[in-house]
C-alpha cells in the first residue's frame, strides 16, 4: 500500500475510517434484520451479550480468534514482501491432516513427544503447501493468487478423501469423521476450554514478526521488496529467496491453525472445520494493513463479531448465515471507505 | 429409453452437459470480467444469489423466465457493488471479490431461509417427441432442458463476441493495457464495467440453473464450491469462451464418472476426480505464463489491476 497524503496521517482520519463504515454495516444490518420483523438492537445488543458480554462468550470468541489470527498472520507475512496468499484455506486443510497423520500414526508415544511433532509437521506441511505457489511465483511469475485459491479446494478435497477413505473411523457411525485424537496429541489448553497454545504461538509469531520488519536485515529488505522490487533486486536483494521463505513461513503459520482445530476443538479430522479461515485471515490482513500490531485486536474483535452473530441462531432464531451477512457487511463497508480515502489504484500484482 | 439400458457413454455425456451447465454459464461470464482485466472473485457468492432469486420469485409466482432474469438482475447487483468498488473506486479487486463472496452466501442464506425445501415447478426437460427417444443423440442432445441450450448459445455468443466484434477488441484491450486502449479512444471505464455486469448476470443464471433446473430446490450453499471451480475453469481454458463451455461439461463428466467408474472395477476416489479442474488449472497457469503462452492464450496482462488515466501503475 502507498503512503498516502494530507488527512490519512491524523488519529481522528483513521477513527473516523474504521467508524463510518461500521456505522453504515450497521444500519445495513438494521435494515436486513428489520426486513424480517425484527427489531435491530435486540438483535445488537444480544450480539454483543453473546460475543464478549459473558464469560462462555469471551471464552468462545478468543477460542475462535486463534485461527482467525493464526490465518491472519498466514496472509500478513507474505503480503510484507508484496505477496497475496489467499492459499491460506488450503494450508490449514494441510496442516490439519499432517497433525492427524501424526495423531493417528504415532499418538500413543507420551505427550512430550507428540506435541512438539505435531506441531513441525503441520507448520512443515503448511509451507510446503504455500513454498510451492512462491516457487512458481518467484520462478516462472505465475500467479500466487490463483494457485493459491486453486490449492484450496485440492486441500478440502484431500481432506475430504482421506475422512471418507483410508482414515474414516469404523466407530463414527458412518460419519465421515478420523478416529479421536488420544489425549497425548490434545494441545494443552486453558482449563476445560478450547482456548489451546495456539493461541501463545500467534501472539508470538506476531511479536517476532513485528521485530523481523522493525528491526532486521531481513525487514529492511522485504520493506524494499514491497516498496519497489526492481530496486530492491538492484540493490542485491536476493528477491525469490525473500519470495519463497516468505510463502513458506505463512504457509506454516496457516498449518498450525489447522493443527488447532483438529486437535483441539474438533478434537478429530473432520470436512467441514473451517466456516473459511483463510478467507477471513485474508480480510483480517486485510483490515489491519498487514500491521503486526494490528492485527491481534482485529482478529479477536472479528471472531467477537463472528461468535455474537453466531448465537443469534439460538436467541433471536436468525438463520446460520446472519454469521456471513454481517462479517461480509463489515469487511465491505470498511474496504469501501479505505478505498474511498486511498485508492489503490494499480491494484494487486496477478 | 431408461437409464439402465444406456451405454455408459451416453449416460455420461448426457448428464454431464447437465451438470456442467451452471458452471458453464458463471464460468464464461467470469471470462468476460476477466478478460477485461478485472478478477471477481465474488462468482461463489453471486451464483448463491441468483439461485435463490430465481427461487424465491418462482415460488412467489413468478413465470420461469422471469425467475430466471431475476437471479441473473440479482447477482448482477452485487456484481455493480464489484464494478463500483474496483473500476469506480480503484480498490483491490481481491479484497472486493472476496468480501462480496460472503455477503453474497449470507445474504442468500438469509433470505432464503423461508424457501429451503419448498416445492415448486423448475425447469425439465424439452424432450421433443421424436427426437428424444432417437438412439445416443437423444439423451445426450435432446433429453435436456431450455437452459443447456442456452448455456452453449450463450458460449458461442461469447467467442463471437470477444473475437469477432468490436466490443471484444475493446474486451481484450482493455485487460491487456489499459493506458494504450485508453489512448486508442477506447472507454476503459465502460467497458470493464459492462464486462462484470455481463459476468455477473450469468453467474447469477448459472446459479438459477442449479436450483431451478438441476436440483429444483433451494439450499443454503448449494452451490458447493461451483463457483470457485468456474474461476479455475476460465483459468484452464485460458480465457477462452468456447474451451471454457467443453471444460465446464468435462468437469460435469468427471463428477457424474465415478459410480460408473466403479462400476466397471475402477476404483479411484470422487474426491481426486473432483481435485483435476484446480490441477487443470494450476497447469494452464504454469502453460500460459509468458514464457511459454501461446498468442491469445495467455493471462490478460492487466488482471487485477485497476485503471486511472493517468493514474495506473503496474506494480
Amino acid at each position: 500500500m502507498k503512503p498516502s497524503v494530507g488527512r490519512a496521517g491524523s488519529v481522528m482520519w483513521k477513527i473516523s475510517l474504521t467508524a463510518l463504515p461500521l456505522a453504515v454495516a450497521f444500519l445495513a444490518m438494521s435494515a436486513i434484520v428489520y426486513s424480517v420483523g425484527r427489531h435491530p438492537l435486540t438483535i445488537f445488543s444480544g450480539m454483543i451479550r453473546n460475543g464478549v458480554g459473558s464469560l462462555l462468550g469471551l471464552t468462545q470468541s478468543v477460542t475462535l480468534m486463534i485461527p482467525l489470527l493464526l490465518c491472519a498472520l498466514a496472509v500478513a507475512i507474505p503480503a510484507r514482501v508484496g505477496l497475496f496468499n489467499i492459499g491460506g484455506e488450503g494450508q490449514f486443510h494441510i496442516g490439519a491432516i499432517a497433525a492427524t497423520a501424526i495423531a493417528l500414526h504415532v499418538g500413543t508415544l507420551p505427550r512430550i513427544v507428540v506435541v512438539p511433532l505435531m506441531c513441525a509437521t503441520a507448520a512443515l506441511a503448511g509451507g510446503m503447501w504455500s513454498a510451492l505457489p512462491g516457487w512458481l511465483r518467484a520462478r516462472l511469475g505465475v500467479s500466487e493468487v490463483l494457485v493459491g485459491l486453486m490449492g484450496n479446494y485440492i486441500g478440502i478435497l484431500l481432506v475430504g478423501y482421506l475422512v471418507h477413505g483410508p482414515w474414516k473411523d469404523p466407530s463414527a457411525l458412518g460419519w465421515p469423521y478420523s478416529a479421536a485424537f488420544p489425549p497425548s496429541a490434545t494441545l494443552p489448553t486453558i482449563g476445560t476450554t478450547y482456548i489451546h497454545i495456539g493461541l501463545l504461538f500467534a501472539i508470538i509469531i506476531a511479536a517476532a514478526a513485528l521485530w523481523v520488519i522493525r528491526s532486521t536485515t531481513w525487514g529492511f529488505s522485504s520493506r524494499l521488496i514491497q516498496a519497489n522490487p526492481a530496486t530492491a533486486r538492484y540493490a542485491g536483494v536476493p528477491l525469490i529467496q525473500y519470495v519463497i521463505a516468505a510463502m513458506l513461513v505463512g504457509g506454516a503459520v496457516a498449518g498450525l491453525a489447522g493443527l488447532g482445530e483438529v486437535s483441539v476443538v474438533q478434537g478429530r479430522l473432520r470436512p467441514d472445520m473451517s466456516p473459511g479461515f483463510g478467507y477471513a485471515g485474508f480480510l483480517i490482513a486485510w483490515l489491519s494493513r498487514n500491521n503486526f500490531a494490528a492485527i491481534v485486536p482485529v482478529a479477536f474483535a472479528v471472531s467477537a463479531l463472528y461468535v455474537g452473530a453466531d448465537a443469534l441462531q439460538l436467541t433471536a432464531g436468525l438463520p446460520s448465515s446472519t454469521v456471513d451477512v454481517v462479517a461480509g457487511l463489515v469487511f465491505f463497508a470498511v474496504f469501501l471507505a479505505r478505498t474511498i480515502a486511498a485508492p489503490t489504484w494499480e491494484g494487486a500484482d496477478a | 429409453m431408461t437409464s439402465d439400458s444406456m451405454p455408459l457413454i451416453v449416460a455420461v455425456l448426457s448428464s454431464a452437459l447437465r451438470s456442467g451447465t451452471g458452471i458453464a454459464f458463471a464460468a464464461v461470464g467470469e471470462t468476460f470480467a476477466e478478460r477485461a482485466g478485472v478478477i471477481n472473485l465474488g462468482i461463489e457468492g453471486m451464483m448463491l444469489v441468483g439461485a435463490m432469486a430465481g427461487v424465491m420469485t418462482r415460488v412467489n409466482g413468478g413465470s420461469l423466465v422471469l425467475a430466471v432474469v431475476a437471479a441473473g438482475v440479482a447477482a448482477m447487483l452485487l456484481a455493480a457493488l464489484h464494478a463500483y468498488a474496483t473500476v469506480g473506486l480503484g480498490g483491490n479487486q481481491i479484497v472486493s471479490g472476496i468480501a462480496l463472496s460472503i455477503v453474497g452466501t449470507g445474504l442468500s442464506g438469509f433470505f432464503g431461509r423461508p424457501y429451503v425445501g419448498v416445492q415448486f415447478d423448475g425447469i425439465s426437460p424439452l424432450n421433443p417427441p421424436g427426437l428424444a427417444s432417437l438412439p445416443i443423440v437423444g439423451p445426450i442432445l435432446f433429453q435436456q432442458d431450455v437452459l443447456v441450450y442456452v448455456a452453449i448459445v450463450v458460449s458461442i455468443l461469447a467467442w463471437w463476441v470477444l473475437f469477432r466484434t468490436r466490443l471484444g477488441l475493446d474486451i481484450r484491450a482493455v485487460g491487456e493495457n489499459p493506458d494504450a486502449a485508453f489512448a486508442h479512444g477506447v472507454a476503459v471505464v465502460r467497458v470493464r464495467v459492462t464486462a462484470i455486469l455481463v459476468g455477473g448476470f450469468l453467474a447469477g443464471v448459472g446459479g438459477a440453473y442449479l436450483s431451478l433446473a438441476y436440483t429444483h430446490l433451494w439450499a443454503e450453499k448449494m452451490t458447493a464450491g461451483q463457483g470457485w471451480i468456474a474461476v479455475g475453469l476460465v483459468i484452464a481454458a485460458r480465457w477462452r469462451p468456447i474451451e471454457t463451455l467443453i471444460a465446464a461439461y468435462a468437469f460435469g463428466a468427471l463428477t457424474v464418472l465415478h459410480p460408473h467408474l466403479q462400476a466397471t472395477g475402477i476404483a479411484i476416489s470422487p474426491y481426486f476426480l473432483a481435485m483435476v479442474p484446480y490441477l487443470g488449472a494450476i497447469i494452464a497457469l504454469v502453460v500460459t505464463t509468458r514464457i511459454f503462452a501461446r498468442k491469445g492464450h495467455a493471462l490478460p496482462a492487466a488482471l487485477t489491476r485497476n485503471f486511472q488515466f493517468g493514474r495506473s501503475r503496474r506494480t
